[in-house]
């Protein structure tokens, strides 16, 4: 595996995830590999050893991101169970792939759809909802919400512009009321909104979940202010890996302020207690986070 | 002395010119203050009055510089550019051969028709996402682009500053352009995208044997679909705009029948499209390249002057009147030399000095069919590509590709550039040569 294969991948999850969620990002993967093996020319017995090299560099991303990390150990156990198609012509063993990755889609779509139905019976006629990223609930829940005649505002907590607009565009689209502040001005809202609706990249069963950047902060500070917090994921998102394996990306650049040269360090996403959660809600209904590893899928 | 300069005089416009060409090509000063500072100089030390002066302006070309800004400013406000880039990016697949030629064609020919400079604008950003997204230096794309657009931009009357202006000051048609420029412009094109491929070839591997490679690819395509595509996209104006651009392409094609000038087809047609897509003008005004109008209309006049003043005159008849009357060399010596200076100095106020020397030269020695104005046109677009300050799609390539963090120095710039401009002079050579055989 080459490491600058792994870089260029690595980069390019964490630019997509910015504007879609990390259940859409995984469907966009897939659908990737499926395009890939397509156009893919190589001799029979390489065939094997490059999958196994795309899936390596896919559960090592940085951060690691789910549900395509938990989708793609299943994809390799149901290539290990066909022997990876030994013996088969290029053809066979490219079809016989893509056939197993089109289960692993219809898998997830199913789940996303079924975690939209679940999602619905939290938000009620009058919600005042904080969002703050493109993450499940804006991609799935609101807009179901708004179709099935729901009447219900949402508070944008701007964020990176790019994951702020595609937010924003989201709501255009499904006609829905909206209000975009700035993060650090949360504060002057909590007698206005009542719900506060995060998605996650990964449930680790140490009790924690990886989320997007800034995460971490409004959830605090909801906490803190005692407003109910609405976790949504697929259950594909539980991983029976540990918080401290999530491979959270440090980035370091070079800036300057006022005429001074200095070193910004951020992370690619946040790490936050599912302590401070009030409810987590899956694809198959609200789970309790004592019970994380029997809802765990690989 | 029989061709003297009129009058010693003439040495204040001489210096003048002198200086402000030395601002341009060193880019000391802004281009349109250096020109209309140096005519400043004329009227206030009174070599030339402010109403002569306004008389040396050819508002002919000003007119299809201006009409063809507003046009190219409503396409891309439509969003037609985006579409095409996208569209592009997906057929090539991420295959590196694939991305410098389809790339390189679609360069080619928006050169042709628009001006090069809204080309590189526009392809470059996506071609640097788009190679650097593959783990690939997008350094030699972007210089390949560059060059690509002045080879391309020679196609056209409408397609580079020089030929904008020899189409206007000389009256030669749009038809005219494409049926004595493409001979020599396609197989440059050609040859020089050999050539880049060639020197590269190692980089432009296809990576269609990578499973890996493909599926990075295929993730970069949909982020390029995403940022590109998430600009606003105005069907209704686009198919205003293209139809106007057609429109106007059609009546360039059909001058002979029409007498319509470019001039007047240009801005008519731009005058038609604000009418009719109810753009707001006030911003469809600030996309116009002002300080390119004002440069142009500053160098007119410093010519102008120089030629009032028998400076023009006095070149002509002491360097390229000298080179003797054997059609061949006049013709070669006129492509060489422009080649070579419009590596080095700009090529649109080389151009304008050069038009009234070659009126000159055509008095003394008639070459049939128009053969010296398509020497003077093919040397001056394709010598632009020698170094990055020959032509302003260099300068802007060059500055977009540094804003995305890939630096291209004079020295890389001029190891590609000095070898595609010796191919492109070498075809458009023996092009000349045929033609002007053909033509004794």
């Amino acid at each position: 595996m080459s490491s600058k294969d792994q870089l260029i991948l690595d980069t390019l999850f964490r630019d997509i995830v910015k504007f879609y969620s990390s259940s859409q990002t995984s469907l966009v993967t897939l659908d990737a590999i499926i395009e890939s093996i397509n156009d893919l020319e190589c001799d029979d017995e390489m065939f094997a050893p490059q999958l196994k090299e795309v899936c390596s560099i896919i559960t090592n991303s940085q951060p690691r991101m789910f549900p395509i990390d938990n989708l793609i150990i299943l994809f390799e156990k149901e290539l290990e169970n066909n022997d990876y198609f030994k013996d088969k012509d290029l053809t066979t063993k490219k079809s016989g792939t893509i056939e197993i990755i089109k289960n692993l889609i219809k898998r997830l779509e199913h789940d996303m759809s079924e975690l939209a139905k679940q999602g619905l019976e939290h938000i009620e006629d009058g919600d005042f909802i904080v969002l703050h990223a493109v993450e499940e609930p804006v991609e799935l829940l609101i807009p179901e919400a708004k179709k099935m005649g729901k009447e219900f505002e949402v508070l944008i907590l701007r964020q990176e512009s790019v994951k702020t607009e595609q937010v924003v565009n989201v709501m255009e689209q499904n006609q829905i009321k909206y209000t975009v502040i700035p993060e650090w001005d949360l504060i002057h809202f909590f007698d206005k909104v009542n719900k506060l609706f995060i998605g996650a990249y990964a449930i680790t069963t140490d009790g924690k979940f990886v989320s997007d950047s800034g995460t971490s902060n409004i959830v605090s500070e909801c906490h803190v202010h005692q407003l109910p917090i609405y976790l949504f994921a697929p259950v594909l998102e539980i991983t029976p890996t540990f918080s401290r394996d999530q491979n959270i990306y440090l980035k370091e650049e070079s800036e300057t302020a006022g005429g001074v040269d200095f070193t910004l360090i951020s992370h690619s996403s946040d790490i936050v207690s599912l302590d401070l959660v009030d409810h987590i809600i899956t694809d198959q209904g609200e789970v309790n986070p004592e019970n994380l590893a029997e809802h765990c899928t690989v | 002395m029989e061709h003297a300069v009129e009058h010693s005089s003439a040495l204040i416009p001489i210096l003048v010119f002198l200086v402000v060409y030395a601002g341009i090509t060193f880019e000391l000063v802004n281009k349109a203050a250096a020109v209309l500072t140096g005519v400043g100089v004329l009227v206030v030390l009174k070599v030339t009055t402010e109403h002569h002066a306004v008389g040396y302006i050819d508002f002919e070309t000003l007119m299809l510089l201006t009409g063809m800004m507003i046009i190219v400013s409503l396409i891309k406000e439509s969003g037609f550019f985006t579409i095409v880039s996208v569209k592009i990016a997906e057929i090539t697949k991420g295959s590196p051969v694939k991305i410098l030629i389809l790339f390189s064609i679609v360069t080619a020919v928006m050169s042709a028709f628009l001006d090069n400079v809204t080309t590189v604008l526009i392809i470059i950003p996506i071609i640097i996402e788009l190679t650097r997204g593959m783990g690939l230096d997008p350094k030699n794309y972007v210089l390949s682009q560059a060059l690509i657009s002045n080879i391309g931009g020679a196609a056209t009357l409408i397609g580079d500053p020089p030929n904008v202006i020899i189409g206007s000051k000389v009256g030669l048609t749009f038809n005219q352009f494409i049926v004595n420029m493409t001979p020599a412009v396609i197989p440059a094109f050609f040859l020089a995208l050999a050539y880049i491929w060639f020197i590269n070839r190692v980089e432009f591997k296809p990576i269609n044997t990578n499973l890996t490679k493909l599926v990075s690819v295929q993730l970069l395509l949909q982020k390029i679909r995403f940022e590109f595509a998430n600009i606003r996209i105005d069907k209704t104006l686009m198919i205003k705009s293209l139809s106007c651009l057609i429109l106007a392409i059609m009546l360039f094609i059909t001058q002979t029948m029409t007498g319509l000038a470019p001039g007047v087809v240009a801005l008519g047609m731009s005058m038609v499209l604000l009418l009719i897509s109810n753009a707001n003008v006030e911003h469809v005004l600030e996309e116009v390249e002002w300080s390119t109008l004002l440069f142009f209309t500053g160098l007119f006049i410093l010519v102008g002057v120089l030629e009032e003043y028998g400076v023009i005159e006095w070149i002509a008849h002491n360097v390229f009147l000298n080179i003797g009357d054997d059609p061949y060399v006049i013709v070669l010596t006129v492509l060489w030399v422009s080649g070579i200076i419009s590596g080095f100095l700009d090529n649109i106020p080389f151009t304008i000095t050069m038009i009234p020397i070659i009126h000159l030269m055509l008095e003394s020695n008639p070459i049939p069919n128009d053969i010296l104005w398509w020497a003077l046109a093919l040397g001056a677009c394709f010598g632009g590509n020698i170094t990055m300050i020959g032509a302003s799609a260099n300068i802007v390539s060059v500055g977009i590709a540094k804003k995305y963090g890939v630096e291209i120095s004079f020295i890389d710039f001029m190891k590609k550039g000095l070898i595609v401009t010796f191919i492109s002079l070498i075809v458009a050579s023996i092009y000349l040569i045929i033609f002007l055989k053909v033509s004794l």
